[in-house]
């Protein structure tokens, strides 16, 4: 065995799908977006050099700012709302000793189901007139907040944000937990012991000890909220008027709704570029943390 | 040994993974293998194991009517296998399809537009020409119009139905608000404000799907500013702020302003305005006759209380207050890169669909208008829906094409965009016809 894992043959072998399949649905992908992301394309017919003209169009569209305003806000929701509402949902859960394993599933359920289910479920459950929550609301004599969630432009974004956050809910709790269980017993048994309450063993002694999980955990979050598309896309489509339009969601509008086809993939070389550049900047910033 | 198999394992993985793109390589061969060795035979032996790829937007009952007429075409042909893939409507014309002809990988046989969609995909050699097909099997002259499905001179496909749009109506409701279909645009607002009064939604409508808004737009634009509209403003001839195209938008915007028109539209997708109008609580709903197909046929619930009218005459705008949007819908085209044996089957599949009796019986089903001339009189079962639309087909006084055969699929889509902010409340009229302006000078200009 040993003798087999030094043959550097054994070892090319080894990675030969995962790498075929790299280059497959990664590199090429990339490499036709670099390539097409300069041309004026519609998709069918010959793609036509155009250099930094789709660049240029980038930086003066409106829209992609907008849509890129729209991203910023699921960062700050998903990585300074959601997260500390997960870890606390992660702390509750870890000092639960009936019925952990049902918490764990009933908060996993939501990860293992498909975006498309998810979104056209919850486009059900927002539904004005026969949806779940209007009704709720409606039964209890609170009309007044029965809203177009997805329809109307000032709460179709925050709805969904939530959606977004409760679908992501179980991943995230899983991981903080893999990081509490991991902290030895003594160290909360010494705290205790030296008469630290609850809240002073979490933020001095829990939050520190798992800050690996909680930089890795917050780079996915990052990452995710740069590449928003599924749940957009499923709920809304960027819709009403633009108000939930992501960068992804615009990339989509612009080769399949005015196919431009060129400049599509000019916006995925930025969101490419951005996500980099954000998941650059917070794993630097999470690894001065962890060194501090 | 374990070493060994595990080595073993490892290898068989990656020749099955490089095997597999070599799939379509092999398939290619075998069928060109398949094409000599048929060319050589007779034309009456039987051919084993020929499949035809068949891509398609129906569904439910149209589809299955299709897929009954496939089994019997495979049953008049031993070894034909014509085997059917569906797809979302709007994920196949604007995704899947542009996605397939520009790899070539499209099907056999599959559904296409006509038009702009015809233009584009002539030029990239992967339909075949069906000039000649059409003219050797007489079918040429069967068709209302194939000036849709024609470019540079060839006909590239071959349209299933006409369609119309104009307002689908509750005969129920309007009978319970003591009112008659209107004639005027006037009585159309006044039927509008006591549908309203009396809790009901005036017209229907579902704008999360951007490109369903623009279909009325189109209609109140043309009625305004004349038959020619669309094609002058594609190009630019006419102007979207002209006074004529702003006052069309105008008599949009009264419409969402005053509550007429679903409320929360922009979170309703197309298909909800037929499932909403169904619910029974919709007066109107402006939409192309294929919604037919789906609220009038005989298991649903408003059955013999749908009625469809045109636009109502508008006062003080185009002296032609008759015209109605009406041309051919989808159609069936075919792939250039089949094999001569399956471009035969091709055919006789095609003249299947086309022959007079299954263009009837599909006609009585749907509730859609043929693209061909048959003679539907001594048949029976059409639906009061169907007849209102014959009738407004033929009671127009001038017929134009959708907006989408002379606008570039830029301005489509920021109109689109705009209708929905219209009918949001969050732009005007004026708003809108300057955005769609903007949109178009720089589509034009590059």
């Amino acid at each position: 065995m040993i003798k087999t894992m030094r043959n550097p043959a054994v070892y090319i072998l080894f990675l030969l799908p995962t790498f075929a399949l790299l280059l497959a649905f990664f590199f090429n992908p990339l490499i036709d977006a670099f390539y097409y992301g300069f041309t004026k394309w519609n998709g069918v017919g010959q793609p036509v050099f155009v250099g930094l003209d789709n660049f240029k169009a980038a930086l003066s569209d409106q829209d992609l700012s907008k849509s890129m305003i729209n991203n910023s806000y699921f960062f700050i929701f998903t990585c300074f709302i959601s997260l500390p509402f997960y870890f606390v949902l992660a702390m509750l859960i870890s000092k639960v000793h009936k019925l952990a394993s049902a918490y764990k599933i009933a908060f996993f359920i939501p990860v293992i189901l498909s975006t498309a289910v998810i979104g056209i479920m919850w486009s059900v459950v927002l539904e004005p007139n026969i949806g779940i929550v209007n009704s709720a609301l409606r039964a209890i004599g609170l009309d007044q907040f029965a809203m177009f969630w997805l329809a109307d432009p000032n709460t179709a974004l925050i709805s969904v944000l939530v959606v977004n956050s409760w679908q992501w809910a179980g991943f995230n709790i899983i991981l903080f937990l893999t990081g509490i269980y991991g902290i030895p017993k003594e160290i909360n048994e010494s705290s205790h012991l030296d008469g630290a309450t609850t809240l002073q063993n979490t933020i001095h002694i829990i939050i520190p000890m798992i800050r690996p999980v909680i930089a890795v955990v917050f780079l996915l979050s990052v990452i995710g909220a740069m590449k928003t598309l599924d749940i957009v896309y499923v709920m809304t489509k960027g819709g009403p008027v633009g108000s939930t339009d992501v960068m992804a969601t615009h990339m989509i509008e612009q080769a399949y709704a005015r196919q431009k086809y060129g400049y599509a993939n000019m916006i995925a070389i930025l969101i490419f570029l951005i996500t980099l550049v954000f998941s650059l900047i917070s794993n630097y910033l999470t690894r001065k943390w962890e060194d501090s | 040994m374990k070493r060994i198999l595990s080595l073993l394992l490892m290898m068989s993985l990656v020749i099955a993974l490089f095997a597999a793109c070599g799939q379509n390589e092999e398939s290619t061969s075998t069928s060109e293998e398949t094409t000599a060795t048929e060319e050589n035979a007779s034309e009456e032996a039987v051919v084993e194991d020929v499949k035809l790829t068949l891509g398609t937007n129906q569904s439910g009952a149209e589809l299955e009517l299709f897929q009954a007429l496939a089994k019997k075409v495979e049953a008049e042909n031993p070894g034909l296998t014509i085997e059917f893939t569906s797809y979302d409507s709007a994920v196949y014309r604007f995704e899947k399809l542009p996605a397939m002809m520009s790899s070539n990988t499209q099907p056999d046989i599959f559904v296409m537009f006509g038009g702009a969609d015809v233009a584009k995909y002539s030029e990239t050699g992967n339909l075949l020409d069906l000039t000649e097909f059409v003219t050797s099997s007489g079918l040429k002259d069967k068709f209302v119009t194939l000036d849709d499905a024609s470019h540079n001179g060839k006909i590239w496909r071959l349209p299933l139905s006409m369609y119309a749009e104009g307002f689908f109506y509750n005969k129920k409701l309007l009978k319970e608000l003591n009112v008659e279909p209107p004639k005027t645009w006037d009585e159309l607002l006044s039927i509008a404000e006591k549908a309203k009064a009396a809790g009901l939604v005036p017209i229907g409508t579902a704008v999360k799907d951007t490109w369903v808004g623009n279909m009325l737009a189109n209609q109140l634009w043309i009625r305004h500013a004349g038959i020619n509209a669309s094609a002058d403003l594609g190009t630019g001839a006419m102007k979207w702020t002209d006074p004529k195209v702003l006052a069309a938008f105008q008599k949009y915007e009264e419409l969402a302003k005053k509550g007429y028109l679903t409320e929360g539209a922009a979170g309703f997708a197309y298909d909800q305005l037929a499932a909403n109008f169904l619910q029974g609580k919709t007066v109107f709903a402006f939409d192309g006759s294929w919604m037919a197909t789906l609220i009038g046929g005989n298991d649903s619930p408003l059955k013999d209380d749908i009625g469809f009218i045109a636009v109502p005459a508008i006062a003080n705008a185009d002296p032609d207050q008759g015209s109605v949007n009406t041309a051919n819908n989808f159609g069936y085209a075919l792939s250039s890169k089949m094999s001569e044996v399956q471009k035969n089957y091709a055919f006789k599949f095609l003249e299947a669909v086309f022959a007079d009796d299954e263009v009837i019986a599909r006609t009585v089903a749907l509730n859609s208008p043929p693209a061909t001339r048959v003679d539907i009189s001594a048949a029976t079962g059409f639906s009061n829906v169907f007849k209102d639309i014959l009738s407004v087909i033929s009671n127009s006084t001038s017929q134009f094409p959708a907006y989408d055969t002379a606008l570039n699929s830029d301005v489509q889509a920021t109109l689109g965009e705009q209708v929905q902010a219209l009918i949001t409340g969050t732009v005007t009229a004026e708003q809108l016809v300057e955005a769609v302006q903007k949109t178009t000078e720089e589509s034009l200009n590059q």
